[in-house]
């Protein structure tokens, strides 16, 4: 390379040309394109050395842009930038990132055929819609995506999802669907979690309408901080939403006084194989977090603070028992 | 330097195990570390080294950091595709030499703001007019104009540097 000057540093002459090649550029990608405007770029690029070296870096950009397909390289490095955000940012939250990664590398073993995203058992699977909304797909988790003119519409088939709406241009309305019914929402932040006879719907911003599917059942409008059980015909339940349980999508688990068969259940959502607990010990009450991508780890916790013993027979067969 | 390995190779991978929780990847990213500080080495970037802990954390960032973001793009590549409107086939080579360059974009764009980012990607990458990009990203003409001035720049100087390193 003849770029470096002495002390490996661009000399500033260089540095000025630089600036003023990308002036240029953006300039000349500006439409119309102007005959007279040309002219003075030719002028200013064949003016000295150092305009010309500027131009042929330009030109080195170019190529390099060039040889990607665009409009895809585009989406993708767009899905990227609004997924991660800044290095820095990256950085602070390394932490859950690293879980996130780590459930990146589990080998994906496809639980529902034909959905248009879904994350394995284990993965939780941060996901951009088109429309900037934001979707985290819990471990098992199945999704398709349907949007058109009325509507911004995804089909939840299996597990559990978390969503941040984004505001639409078109004022469609976003909804999940399950086959209890449909949640609609305007721009907010909600988990919508399918279980084998309802549908739980907890809000953690604004409000969402729950629409059970069953033709003529009365529609309900749930508030922030509120957690709606709905079945097909009605919404059952409403109670206080627990804003920890929204941390499944940072990959933790976090619970106040449960009994410690819920929590080995909702461990074993996330783990390969089969993970249960013997009734005896299931009532110990259990307060803490816990790592969802580890169970390990998680269950070498419980046994350090309960009197239980981690019983494995292979590595897909795990049981919790009194010690 | 094998100074620096002998002591503080264990201490870093438990300091990464700590981090990451995975033994496996701690000591793959602790290799990976060492690499890098010999690549930068081989190119006459000599740390010096008053504290060789913290300088180790610190590259072992980078080196995670760049990892993730490897990853972030080859998911974000894949989805794209699986987006398209029309069904698109690479070859395994071509996907890989796009995701190099989708990598090296990346870089070259961090630390830009989100609008510049857009803007550039939006004209370099996607073929759009000034016209259309003002209206997509609500400004005006002559910010984007000015959005991708800098964005060129950045991209320029980045590339320029990176090619004295390569030198």
């Amino acid at each position: 390379m003849t770029a470096a000057g002495p002390a490996g540093a661009v000399s500033a002459p260089r540095l000025l040309a630089l600036r003023e090649a990308a002036q240029w550029h953006a300039q000349l990608c500006a439409e119309p394109q102007d005959a007279a405007q040309r002219e003075r770029w030719a002028r200013w690029r064949d003016g000295n050395a150092d305009n010309q070296w500027a131009w042929d870096q330009l030109e080195r950009l170019q190529r390099r842009l060039g040889s990607v397909p665009g409009k895809m390289s585009a989406a993708a490095l767009d899905l990227a930038g609004s997924r991660a955000g800044s290095r820095r940012a990256m950085l602070r939250g390394l932490g859950g990132l690293a879980m996130l990664g780590g459930g990146l590398l589990v080998a994906r073993q496809p639980v529902f055929s034909g959905a248009d995203y879904q994350a394995a058992k284990g993965e939780i699977r941060p996901l951009v819609l088109e429309d900037g909304t934001r979707l985290v797909l819990d471990s098992g988790a199945a999704v398709d995506v349907r949007y058109d003119v009325t509507q911004r519409l995804v089909w939840l088939r299996a597990g559990n999802v978390l969503v941040e709406t984004a505001a639409d241009p078109a004022r469609r309305p976003f909804r999940v669907g399950t086959v209890h019914g449909l949640a609609t929402s305007v721009g907010t932040r909600y988990t919508v979690r399918l279980e084998a006879r309802v549908t739980r719907v907890a809000v953690l911003e604004h409000a969402v309408l729950l629409h059970p599917a069953q033709a003529f059942a009365p529609s309900r409008l749930i508030q922030a901080g509120q957690e709606a059980v709905m079945s097909v015909r009605e919404v059952e339940a409403v109670t206080q939403a627990d804003p920890a349980r929204a941390l499944w999508a940072k990959g933790v688990l976090v619970v106040s006084d449960w009994p410690l068969g819920d929590v080995v259940a909702e461990l074993a959502r996330y783990r390969p194989g089969w993970l249960g607990c013997d009734p005896a010990v299931a009532g110990y009450r259990v307060s803490g977090s816990f790592p969802l991508k580890d169970s390990d780890a998680a269950l070498a916790a419980l046994r350090r603070t309960f009197p239980v013993e981690v019983q494995r027979r292979t590595r897909y067969w795990t049981r919790i028992v009194h010690r | 330097m094998s100074t620096l390995y002998s002591e503080n190779q264990r201490w870093l991978q438990d300091w990464l195990r700590r981090k990451l929780g995975d033994t496996h990847m701690a000591a793959d990213f602790a290799q990976d570390t060492f690499l890098r500080i010999l690549a930068g080495v081989a190119k006459g970037q000599l740390p010096v080294l008053h504290e060789p802990r913290h300088y180790l954390v610190t590259i072992a960032n980078r080196v995670m950091v760049d990892h993730f973001r490897r990853q972030a793009l080859e998911r974000a590549w894949l989805d794209a595709l699986a987006l398209a409107p029309e069904p698109v086939q690479f070859s395994p080579e071509m996907q890989l030499a796009a995701i190099e360059t989708l990598c090296e974009i990346d870089a070259m764009l961090q630390g830009l703001g989100a609008k510049p980012r857009q803007a550039f990607l939006m004209s370099q990458l996607e073929g759009l007019g000034y016209a259309e990009i003002a209206q997509r990203l609500q400004v005006t003409v002559s910010s984007v104009k000015k959005y991708m001035a800098r964005a060129t720049e950045q991209c320029l100087l980045f590339l320029v540097r990176a090619g004295e390193f390569a030198a």
